[in-house]
């Protein structure tokens, strides 16, 4: 009696062959390997193609038949040139996709295909600071992944004030390039950078000790309440599940910060790369599924994403059986609205959700590109108007 | 014979609570409770926590420490009204300890003190 013989991914049909033996089994997996690799070298053509066509002219061949030969010669020499987009910023359509795009490309390049990729900040004129914690938390973690290789290179930036930003927030030093000018810029200077894989109120020091009014204040204005519970947030729910990007980093629960006090008022910008506020809530691991459906029906019908932000912002509030669970963004809201001054917007994956505390004004908004993560900026001020 | 034990959160804990779980930070909020608080229940007759000093507390701190004692570690809402002081200068935090208290206390505990 014949027996089918099993690879790893082929089954061969009993009546091609009489018995198994070593010959069929090897012919099963070159078969096997050659359908993934055409699968596989498919799909690289077509990004490719998309890459050439994003390339700036000064980069493209002379002829566009030659584009595949160029675009095989990049990748067969592993070597990218990614051009950034002009503005890092995530509150406009625009800006918004052609960053997200040039991460996503960054992402691919980097960590898929484990190719060289030297970014061209030529072109960059702004750098608004939710769209440069974003680019600093993908660098970072790439940089991680692939253990120090030296894979990511940069060229120079034109503009002297994005070069400040670079350097001060050691992402030049990063890419290998040596710090060559004096930050002196005032919309620079102020910049603090924390990062940590855990919920570590001692990263608050700094900032507290600069800003003294805002944390020993006897009214307890709850600044450092505010950004513990957005570090224990991020740590306990924001990696519960993988990345959209299919990129999880095994046991890396990090969050990155940015704060800025300048001109009378305390800005912060706080990042994790998670699964997102709304799929952390339709997971229901924190405050059930039914709580988090019967909240979110209330809210309407528009806005399938943002409205999951405002549901968070408001569970802690509503009446649950999960009475002990922390208040997380609620708490962040706190800090806005006890002040009475200032505001805070929360954007996760394609949502965003925006607070004003002087009128209580608060607007949804879902964008067409999700930015695979979490990011919470708000801006209060500083009592007295002091700086640093 | 009564004894009276006084627990500073800055001086004898950390300047910096943060988090609910060990898992989350090195200052979490079941750290302190186990570490703490748990062994001054045990051992005093009173126990007064000090929360000065501290920049903050977030509410995933207070809620693992306190309203674990109810929730894990099986003392009931009475035992520690009649035991636990907690002295702040800010009323609103003992308002807020007392609340993770009480709700807790609505869940069954998992396990008895040892």
């Amino acid at each position: 009696m014949t027996q089918s013989v099993r690879s790893s991914r082929v089954t061969i049909r009993p009546f091609l062959m009489k018995r198994p033996n070593k010959k069929a089994r090897k012919y099963s997996i070159i078969v096997t390997r050659k359908r993934t690799w055409r699968a596989i070298r498919s799909k690289r053509l077509a990004f490719l193609y998309r890459f050439y066509e994003s390339s700036s002219d000064a980069q493209r061949p002379g002829s566009q038949r030659s584009w595949k030969r160029w675009a095989q010669g990049c990748y067969q020499k592993s070597r990218f040139t990614l051009v950034a987009p002009e503005v890092f910023g995530v509150q406009q359509d625009e800006q918004r996709s052609a960053l997200l795009s040039f991460l996503r490309q960054l992402r691919r390049i980097t960590l898929q295909w484990h190719c060289r990729v030297c970014i061209d900040f030529s072109k960059v004129k702004l750098m608004q600071p939710a769209g440069t914690l974003l680019f600093a938390a993908e660098l970072d973690r790439i940089l991680r992944a692939i253990s120090g290789k030296a894979l990511i290179r940069c060229t120079y930036p034109v503009d002297n004030v994005v070069e400040q930003v670079l350097q001060h927030l050691g992402l030049l030093q990063a890419m290998k390039r040596q710090p060559r000018c004096q930050v002196s810029a005032e919309n620079v200077k102020f910049w603090h950078f924390e990062s940590d894989n855990e919920a570590n109120g001692e990263r608050v020091e700094k900032l507290a000790t600069e800003y003294r009014q805002l944390f020993t204040d006897a009214k307890r204005n709850r600044m450092y309440d505010g950004l513990v519970e957005a570090m224990t947030n991020c740590v306990q729910h924001a990696y519960a599940q993988k990345r959209q990007d299919g990129m999880m980093l095994r046991g890396d629960r990090r969050w990155w910060m940015f704060s800025e006090g300048r001109d009378g008022k305390l800005a912060v910008a706080f990042c994790d790369l998670g699964m997102g506020i709304d799929r952390s809530l339709k997971s229901g691991k924190k405050w059930g599924i039914r709580a988090v459906h019967d909240l979110v029906a209330s809210l309407g019908r528009k806005h399938p994403v943002s409205r999951y932000i405002k549901a968070a912002t408001e569970l802690g509030r509503s009446s649950t059986n999960q009475h002990h669970r922390g208040k997380g963004l609620q708490d962040l809201k706190n800090v806005i609205e006890s002040i009475e001054d200032g505001w805070m917007e929360i954007l996760s994956n394609e949502g965003s959700y925006r607070f004003i505390a002087n009128d209580r004004r608060e607007t949804l908004r879902d964008f067409r590109d999700s930015i695979l993560g979490t990011l919470i900026c708000w801006q209060i001020p500083i009592p007295g108007g002091e700086q640093p | 014979m009564t004894t009276h034990k006084i627990i500073s959160v800055a001086k004898d804990f950390s300047r910096f609570p943060a988090g609910r779980h060990r898992a989350d930070g090195p200052y979490s909020g079941e750290r302190f409770r186990d570490e703490k608080l748990v062994p001054a229940l045990l051992n005093s007759t009173t126990v007064v926590v000090d929360l000065d000093g501290c920049l903050g507390y977030g509410s995933s701190f207070l809620e693992e420490a306190f309203g674990g004692l109810v929730r894990e570690r099986a003392l009931s809402f009475e035992e520690l009204q009649s035991k636990l002081d907690i002295r702040s200068s800010d009323s609103s935090l003992r308002t807020e300890i007392w609340s993770y208290i009480r709700s807790a206390q609505t869940q069954s505990p998992r396990k008895r003190v040892k």
